[in-house]
């Protein structure tokens, strides 16, 4: 791994490919610890895992990842009232700690139409408590509110947060978040979220979320992320 | 007399009087009946079974008043234009209800014409003349009240009073006299109307040109004191609360005025005091002003930047030994004009205001050292460059205060504070279209687009505080005058080729200059080259205009030698293209990155002629006069001739491009 830059870094943002948005005139190739800011948002991956999230975090920190903070993302569940049921689908209302001005909407339509793509949207935090006030259609599913919290490292140019998902008190499962933050074109970063997974959790390389398999060059967003943890708390939620 | 009667008297004994017919003694006497009774008797009402009498009783004077009064018509009196005294609108109270409204209101009106007819007709006149009157004495009334408790109206005699004997005079005569004394009087009070409003004209007029001296003294110092006041209120703010007149030296314009250690109290003087105008002439003024005890000095702020070295004095003493604005003559401060005093009030609230903020500020400053004494605050700018800011108090006294510190950093510390006060604290409402936010920040929207914590806090715009600004002006401002006696220094020094430089940019923290080099006599071969230089708050740095950058920091001396480097650079270039271009040499070997023995750039430059006959080895220096090394070349491989310094003095021409343009003509063949 000494070849490319030299930097003798296991992996290193300028050796992979020259189709990577960041120089590697960015390093600084003067031995210790390179400083990534974390500037936008990258592109994430988000898996379920069986493993333990203590195991998972001395996998990290042994990789080399360092403890940055914590993380929480959380997820509501608005249901409509029974007259309405026809006419409203559910919606999803979810908060990344990493996003903390915003407030993602996914809703779920009525009708279910596989070719009309449930819409989806991007709010400031004002949104909640415009929420409260349509109480009359959609009602608050206390007991379907999903939680996931632990702790977010450093390894390089990516982000890992590694947490455990609860739901009403009780532990369904770990979730991993791997971003890859310099760049947020999907598809440019995939062979790099690829080539992470299969160092590190080699049992999740099928479960690649579709919108980094696309070969288009669409930006990614935020939405994305949250929706691959909206996917996966809807998973958990079928487990027992 | 016998009998008795409605009027009659008398006294009667015959039957029917009060004591019946019989007399008292009970026998029959010839002697005359008497009946005394009353002229008018009640009359009897009834008569009882028992014997008793009613009588009704006679009506009163009042009651008889009463009932005509209840007869006369009062509403064709009082007013007859009047709609409600119109006759035809008389209450119904007696009229029977009937089908046909208007035609029996009709009827009933007339019958009630017929029924009540106007008793009072031949008074009606005297009444409404008796109204009349009385409006007019309620007038008069009215005038007398206004000419005995105001001044607005003031009686005046134009007449003797006349004595109307009404037993001798005839009623014609009466008039006729009558007539001519209103003649008399009318003219008399037009007179002296006249009088009235051409005695107020001239005083107008001569009010208006300015002379008081023929007014009331009293009067001319109310307009004087009026006069203050006005320019007092169009100047400061003030405040008046029941009958006491204070204003605010604040200066800030958001924020709580009237804050009780600024508010000054308005007086008026008893006698009006004389003070020099900017003039220089006399002027008069009634008002007295009194201002905080702790603003009765006057103050300035210093601001120099100075070098901390062995020689320079004590930076910290402030001349302690001057504290004559201590001793405070409040009689002197009292006779002192009130806009004078008041504007240096002012002046030392904001000096004192902006120490306060600065040393504030100073606390707070991270990674530079600072200290405060005696009100004498240094701040360290940077390398051994220290900024010093000093607040000066002066004696509450009219004069020029004197100068000190540098005038640029003086007004730009005015200025920056002037600015900070300036700052709305609150964003004024006005329509967006947004999320529902009262915040600034969140104009940026980053809510619905997503934004990461990293990026709202790298948005986030830290507020800079007023010494750290003062800190980068100060430090731009001596870095620009390094660069402009370095530049100067090299003019004077490097007389070829022709330097010429012109500022491109001048703000507060960064500035730009272009430096052009041109050989006057050669430019249509080389043109000229252009630099720049950008002098931020720490650093100046010398960017060529293809684009290579050279740091020289603060140091004058660097900031010589790479102007002396670029030199260096345009004689290698023009060296090449006059050999070149010129002469047809042939450039054999070039190098702009060759240094000398001691480290110092010198690239050289190495070419021959076109005959190939003379090879020349140019080095150029940068303290010294360039190198220039001519050599042999034949064509025998195994003869090298050595290169042979030339004297770079006795080459002919007075700039290096005349002199290798003639000695590139000495050897081209």
């Amino acid at each position: 791994m000494d070849e490319g830059c030299g930097c003798g870094r296991v992996l290193c943002a300028g050796e992979v490919n020259g189709r990577v948005r960041r120089e590697a005139s960015v390093h600084r190739h003067k031995g210790g610890e390179r400083k990534i800011p974390p500037e936008v948002m990258g592109v994430s991956w988000v898996i379920e895992t069986e493993r333990s999230q203590n195991s998972i975090e001395q996998l990290i920190e042994s990789g080399g990842g360092t403890k940055i903070g914590l993380f929480v993302v959380d997820s509501s569940t608005y249901r409509p009232v029974d007259q309405l049921a026809n006419n409203i689908g559910q919606l999803n209302v979810l908060h990344h700690s990493n996003f903390p001005e915003s407030t993602f909407s996914l809703a779920v339509t009525a009708t279910n139409d596989p070719k009309q793509p449930p819409p989806k949207s991007i709010s400031d935090r004002g949104f909640d408590l415009i929420l409260s006030k349509l109480s009359g259609a959609l009602q608050m599913d206390s007991s379907g509110k999903f939680d996931a919290s632990g702790t977010e490292y450093s390894f390089k140019d990516f982000r890992v947060r590694v947490g455990t998902v609860t739901q009403g008190g009780s532990v369904k499962g770990v979730v991993v978040e791997i971003e890859y933050t310099p760049t947020w074109v999907a598809n440019q970063a995939s062979m790099m979220l690829s080539e992470f997974i299969n160092m590190f959790f080699p049992e999740q390389t099928a479960s690649k979320p579709e919108i980094i398999t696309k070969p288009t060059s669409d930006l990614y967003t935020a939405l994305d992320t949250l929706n691959q943890y909206q996917q996966i708390f809807n998973r958990l939620r079928k487990k027992a | 007399m016998y009998g008795h009667g409605a009027g009659g008297s008398g006294y009667s004994m015959g039957g029917g009087g009060p004591l019946g017919g019989a007399n008292l003694m009970g026998r029959k006497d010839k002697g005359i009946s008497v009946a005394l009774e009353p002229y008018g008797e009640w009359k009897i009402q009834e008569i009882g079974y028992d014997g008793m009498e009613k009588f009704i009783q006679p009506e009163s004077f009042a009651d008889h008043v009463g009932k005509l009064a209840r007869k006369i018509d009062w509403r064709t009196l009082v007013d007859s234009d009047q709609s409600y005294d119109n006759p035809n609108l008389l209450p119904e109270d007696e009229l029977p209800e009937e089908e046909d409204d208007e035609e029996k209101l009709e009827d009933e009106t007339e019958k009630e014409k017929k029924e009540f007819p106007p008793e009072v007709g031949p008074w009606h006149d005297v009444a409404k003349n008796l109204h009349e009157s009385l409006q007019h004495i309620n007038m008069m009334l009215d005038g007398l009240q206004v000419m005995q408790h105001l001044d607005y109206l003031k009686p005046l005699s134009i007449g003797d009073p006349i004595q109307i004997n009404e037993a001798t005079q005839e009623a014609a005569v009466i008039a006729n006299n009558g007539k001519a004394f209103q003649w008399v009087w009318k003219r008399k009070a037009l007179n002296e109307v006249q009088n009235a409003i051409e005695a107020s004209n001239a005083n107008r007029r001569h009010l208006a040109v300015g002379g008081e001296a023929s007014i009331d003294e009293t009067t001319s110092l109310t307009n004087l004191f009026f006069r203050e006041i006005e320019e007092l209120c169009l100047q400061w703010r003030i405040r008046k609360t029941g009958d006491h007149l204070y204003g605010a030296l604040g200066y800030k314009r958001y924020g709580q005025r009237f804050e009780p250690g600024e508010i000054f109290d308005i007086t008026r003087r008893s006698v009006p005091i004389n003070y020099s105008d900017k003039d220089g002439k006399l002027q008069q003024t009634i008002l007295q002003i009194s201002v905080p005890n702790d603003l009765i000095r006057r103050s300035k702020i210093f601001v120099s930047i100075f070098k901390d070295d062995m020689m320079s004095k004590a930076i910290h003493t402030s001349d302690e030994a001057n504290l004559e604005y201590m001793k405070v003559d409040m009689k002197q401060v009292d006779n002192l004009y009130w806009n004078d005093a008041l504007s240096w009030a002012q002046e030392t609230l904001i000096c004192r205001d902006t120490f306060n903020q600065l040393a504030t500020d100073a606390v707070h400053l991270k990674q530079r050292m600072s200290s405060f004494r005696d009100g004498v605050l240094i701040v360290a700018l940077h390398d051994d460059y220290l900024l010093r800011i000093e607040l000066k108090n002066y004696p509450f006294k009219a004069g020029d205060l004197p100068d000190g510190g540098d005038p640029y950093l003086n007004r730009a510390l005015r200025q920056m504070i002037v600015n900070h006060h300036a700052k709305k604290v609150i964003r004024s409402q006005m329509f967006v279209e947004m999320p529902l936010t009262m915040l600034n920040e969140h104009l940026d929207m980053r809510g619905p687009n997503a934004f990461t914590q990293y990026e709202i806090d790298e948005r986030a715009k830290r507020q800079t505080c007023v010494l750290e600004k003062l800190l980068s002006v100060a430090s731009h401002q001596r870095l620009v005058k390094l660069t402009v006696d370095t530049l100067i220094r090299y003019q004077n020094e490097c007389r070829d080729p022709q330097v010429k430089w012109r500022w491109l940019r001048c703000a507060p923290t960064n500035s730009q200059v272009m430096i052009h080099i041109v050989d006057p006599h050669f430019d249509f071969l080389m043109g000229r080259v252009t630099s720049y230089l950008q002098i931020d708050t720490d650093c100046v740095t010398l960017r060529t205009k293809d684009g290579k950058t050279i740091d020289c920091y603060r140091d004058a001396d660097r900031l010589f030698n790479t102007l002396k480097y670029v030199n260096i650079t345009y004689f290698l270039q023009a060296a090449g293209t006059l050999g070149k271009t010129g002469w047809g040499y042939h450039i054999l070997h070039g190098n702009n990155n060759a240094i000398d023995v001691d480290g110092n750039p010198a690239p050289t430059l190495y070419l021959c002629n076109a005959t190939s006959t003379r090879a020349l080895l140019i080095q150029f220096h940068t303290h010294r006069n360039p190198e220039i090394n001519v050599k042999k070349l034949s064509d025998d491989p195994n003869i090298d001739h050595p290169f042979i310094p030339l004297n770079y003095e006795k080459l002919p021409g007075k700039s290096f491009c005349r002199k290798f343009d003639n000695l590139c003509a000495i050897l081209k063949d």
